[in-house]
């Protein structure tokens, strides 16, 4: 009996991942840098919207964990991100989706990252990743 | 017990996975026709496959009842996150195609990795990307439709954008050097990746910033 219901449990969980996996089949095959990895990478500098959009990379990379900490863009269209940080200098899924490279790294050989702004089904952003754009 | 168990979690796990249909699953479904309804299931489990579909019955279940609404297959699992209206419309009306449409697009993403290390806006990359894009669809569905795809793909853009003139443009190239290809015989991935870095190099594709070093 304990056996079974274990096995329920674990095969609800397994269904559930499933589920997981149709969702997000796009998203799960992407690479993200978690934020305690990227603070420690880049540090955190105050977000600044008119600073990121006259900065470099460096100076975009240091504020791209406060960007998504403090949630400033959620809500916000392509369109009214792109007046904010500037034409988009990344490429993540589509011309549409605002994206920022955050640290380029092709010719060094090393991994570029950007900054991605996800958006809902409204077209509106819900959530900022910092995405591994290409490869080492 | 623990054999039992392992086979029933080997089970389960596969179930799991193969729940969520592939995309070569979903272009085997596309192209065998089978018309939703309630014998759909059936039909599609009797279906013919190959060796790159012999999985695909398996997800029968799913596929029939996930393209009851071709927008949400496409749109939120091969195209998330967006469609323009354009795009919407066209996936509609050709759904197969549209599967291909996705392909090719994976295909001059991983292309572009693969050249520059990078799938940036505005730049080399940029350019390229769109040439092959435009290029391999001309291949697959022929320039007509293709046009349509890759213009409706740009359709949300402003008029006045210049980095959607950049986009249209070298769409363009990429569509006519895949008929002169074709109409030479030589119409292959590997030509148009050639002429796609030739019109970077002799500045005859559109690029608005360019960012020194490729990957190669």
């Amino acid at each position: 009996m304990k056996f079974l219901v274990t096995f329920g449990l674990l095969l609800t969980l397994i269904e559930g991942v499933g589920a997981a996996i149709q969702k997000d089949l796009y998203l799960s095959s992407q690479t993200f840098m978690r934020l305690p990895v990227a603070k420690a990478r880049w540090k955190e500098s105050p977000f600044n919207a008119m600073q990121f959009k006259s900065g470099n990379t460096k100076v975009r990379a240091s504020m791209a964990v406060n960007l998504i900490l403090k949630r400033k863009l959620i809500g916000k269209t392509p369109e009214q991100v792109r007046e904010l940080l500037g034409n988009f200098s990344g490429f993540f899924w589509s011309d549409a989706i605002p994206a920022y490279l955050v640290e380029e790294g092709w010719n060094e050989k090393k991994d570029t990252w950007q900054l991605v702004f996800l958006l809902d089904d409204g077209g509106r952003v819900n959530e900022v990743k910092i995405h591994k754009n290409c490869c080492n | 017990m623990s054999l039992i168990g392992a086979l029933l979690i080997n089970a389960g796990l596969s179930s799991a996975i193969l729940a969520s249909p592939s995309p070569n699953c979903m272009k085997w479904f596309a192209e065998a026709k089978i018309p939703l309804g309630p014998e759909c299931v059936l039909k599609c489990g009797l279906s013919s496959t190959g060796m790159d579909s012999f999985m695909c019955p398996q997800t029968c279940p799913e596929l029939c009842s996930q393209t009851k609404n071709t927008d949400t297959i496409l749109g939120r699992l091969l195209y998330y996150p967006g469609l323009t209206a354009e795009e919407r419309k066209l996936v509609r009306k050709h759904p197969s195609e549209a599967l291909t449409v996705f392909l090719q697009k994976q295909k001059a993403e991983s292309a572009t990795l693969k050249r520059f290390g990078r799938d940036a806006q505005n730049d080399e990359s940029d350019a390229f990307r769109h040439f092959l894009w435009a290029g391999l669809l001309a291949k697959e569905i022929g320039p007509e439709l293709a046009k349509q795809f890759l213009d409706a793909h740009e359709a949300s853009g402003r008029a006045e954008d210049p980095n959607r003139a950049m986009d249209l443009a070298n769409n363009r190239a990429g569509l006519l050097s895949a008929e002169s290809l074709r109409k030479s015989g030589k119409l292959s991935e590997d030509e148009l990746v050639k002429m796609a870095l030739e019109g970077i190099a002799n500045k005859s594709l559109i690029i608005l910033e360019s960012r020194e070093g490729n990957k190669q």
